[in-house]
């Protein structure tokens, strides 16, 4: 039997559960030639602002064991760009676009996703209330949980597409804020960020980042991610988008066990454009090597952990 | 891409010489890049971004020219003819001499010569004059004299501990080869590009540099390559991967980094 690899993350239908994750594909044009945007589930681009940012001072990028310091701080084109040059870019793909939405204030979220509510193009909006890179908004909105069910709640009320909360992991309990964006409305919730870290220069005998600290990525953050995963999955009752330092199918295959209902493919794709199509493929072996008929099968085995 | 190794040297005891078969990247033209993995784990992680040396579009093979900085550019050096190795490229926007050829000036500071090195060549072919000024910290390390003076370049050569040409730093060595030269191009050390921007900028002579910086992604879509570059805004910051790695020296913002 030919294992099911569909999944519906809120009203949002993808036809594999591996999506790449914001941050990692840019705005999909930069990926055009090294690997099939055909083959992905879904794409969140580059997560967007009202306004251009000119992101964090350099350097922005620093390697550490098995995983990668970044402090960009959002650096990106700016609402009316992405509606006039980056998704018409896309108008030829069939794959789910998502948003990833970012703001200093609630209401720059709210005027964020109600454009992008009127956009036909748009499949989900993505809520990133966990950017550990920005002085204003990001994290700060999502590591108190009153804050987060409010502004998810503002943004839910100005919008009908698929709503996917981000979370930090930056929290003592991820169950509250995960629980906090279910209240507040949410469709989907995606973990996790960036883990906040830093690295110093002993030589230079300063922080490695302009930015002093940053947000760590890579495999070195997957054991984190697949418990918040865990926790998130046994406390609520929407589908959870899984990422942090997916490299291989087997990694996926964790995340969905332990709840997922897809995955997130990040820093891989610097190591390897195409990742995310040899991690779909693995997915499917693994389902049929072992007698999966859905992504839903899969979920339901870490249940009884 | 994969490509398979054809050959290896090492002309100094922490330079590597590889030869790879890689047709695609064959076309690099001079100041484009590529990234290239090394070894097939999670350690070291990402992609490392390394200079085109030299093409061959006819055999279909590029050459690189690295120094052993870490444990990606250790492993990559020890492959052997045979080896397959994995590079994504070529990456970047390329030097762009002006019309017609004149006189250039090429400031090659350490391994930024396996950047210089396809320019001159590139330029000699094109009909330009070309002078290169190459510095490195002692003459073991100092490379391609020769064949850059064989190409039909005038070579002057600066160590820090005076074991080969004048003893100091090669931008010494600018001042007096300004006058008369149409451009200059320079690739080293980011305080060697600083000084070579100050002194074209106050003698009036172009000047574009090659730039390097921390890469993530190496194709434009992860932000994090950034240098700060002056815009008619303010300074901005652009990516060495795309609108890179070449920029004119007077837009950098060499303050502000340090």
């Amino acid at each position: 039997m030919t294992p099911d690899l569909s999944v519906d993350i809120g009203g949002l239908a993808m036809r594999t559960p591996v999506m790449m994750a914001s941050g990692t594909f840019g705005y999909g044009e930069e990926y055009e030639g090294l690997t099939d945007l055909s083959g992905l589930g879904a794409i969140v681009l580059k997560g967007i602002t009202l306004t251009e940012w000119r992101g964090n001072r350099p350097p922005r990028i620093c390697e550490t064991p098995a995983g990668m310091l970044n402090a960009v701080g959002l650096q990106n084109v700016g609402l009316p760009a992405l509606l006039s040059e980056k998704l018409p870019h896309l108008s030829g793909t069939d794959v789910p676009i998502i948003i990833n939405v970012n703001g200093r204030t609630v209401d720059e979220y709210v005027r964020l996703a109600e454009a992008l509510d009127a956009v036909a193009q748009v499949a989900a909006i993505e809520l990133n209330a966990s950017c550990p890179n920005v002085s204003h908004g990001g994290m700060h909105f999502g590591t108190d949980p009153d804050t987060l069910r409010g502004l998810t709640a503002a943004v839910r009320a100005r919008t009908d597409k698929p709503l996917i909360v981000k979370l930090s992991p930056n929290v003592t309990d991820v169950t509250a804020t995960a629980g906090a964006a279910v209240a507040g409305g949410a469709d989907g919730l995606s973990l996790i960020n960036s883990v906040l870290g830093m690295a110093v220069d002993v030589e230079k005998r300063r922080p490695r980042l302009g930015n002093i600290t940053g947000g760590l990525t890579g495999p070195a953050i997957k054991p984190i991610a697949v418990r918040m995963v865990w926790q998130v999955a046994r406390a609520v009752d929407v589908p959870i988008v899984g990422q942090g330092g997916i490299m291989t199918a087997q990694d996926a295959v964790e995340f969905l066990l332990a709840g997922a209902s897809a995955v997130g493919i990040g820093s891989a794709t610097f190591v390897d454009p195409t990742a995310a199509l040899s991690v779909t493929e693995g997915i499917r072996d693994y389902m049929e090597v072992n007698g999966f008929s859905s992504i839903g099968d899969l979920n339901r085995v870490g249940e009884s952990w | 891409m994969f490509g398979d190794v054809v050959s290896v040297s090492h002309p100094a005891a922490t330079f590597t010489r590889m030869k790879v078969n890689a047709p695609e990247l064959a076309r690099a033209r001079p100041g484009q890049f590529l990234t290239v993995r090394c070894g097939s784990g999670v350690m070291p992680l990402l992609r490392r971004p390394l200079g085109v040396f030299s093409t061959d579009e006819g055999r279909g093979e590029i050459e690189m020219l690295f120094k052993t900085v870490g444990e990606g550019t250790r492993w990559l050096a020890e492959r052997r003819p045979g080896d397959r190795v994995d590079l994504l490229g070529p990456i970047g926007a390329p030097f762009e001499p002006p019309t017609p050829p004149g006189r250039a000036v090429l400031v090659a500071g350490g391994v930024g010569v396996a950047t210089m090195y396809p320019l001159a060549k590139a330029l000699l072919e094109a009909g330009w004059s070309v002078g290169v000024l190459l510095g490195a910290a002692t003459s073991a390390e100092l490379l391609c004299r020769d064949e850059l003076t064989q190409m039909g370049a005038t070579v002057e050569a600066a160590t820090e501990d005076g074991s080969a040409g004048t003893r100091g730093l090669v931008t010494d060595l600018l001042p007096s080869r300004l006058p008369g030269a149409d451009i200059v191009f320079a690739c080293g050390p980011w305080g060697m590009m600083a000084t070579v921007a100050e002194m074209t900028s106050k003698a009036g002579v172009p000047c574009q540099v090659s730039l390097e910086q921390r890469m993530a992604c190496g194709t434009g879509a992860c932000m994090g390559c950034v240098v700060p570059i002056r815009g008619e805004t303010g300074v901005d910051y652009k990516r060495v991967c795309r609108e890179g790695p070449v920029f004119p020296a007077e837009t950098v913002a060499w303050e502000d980094v340090e």
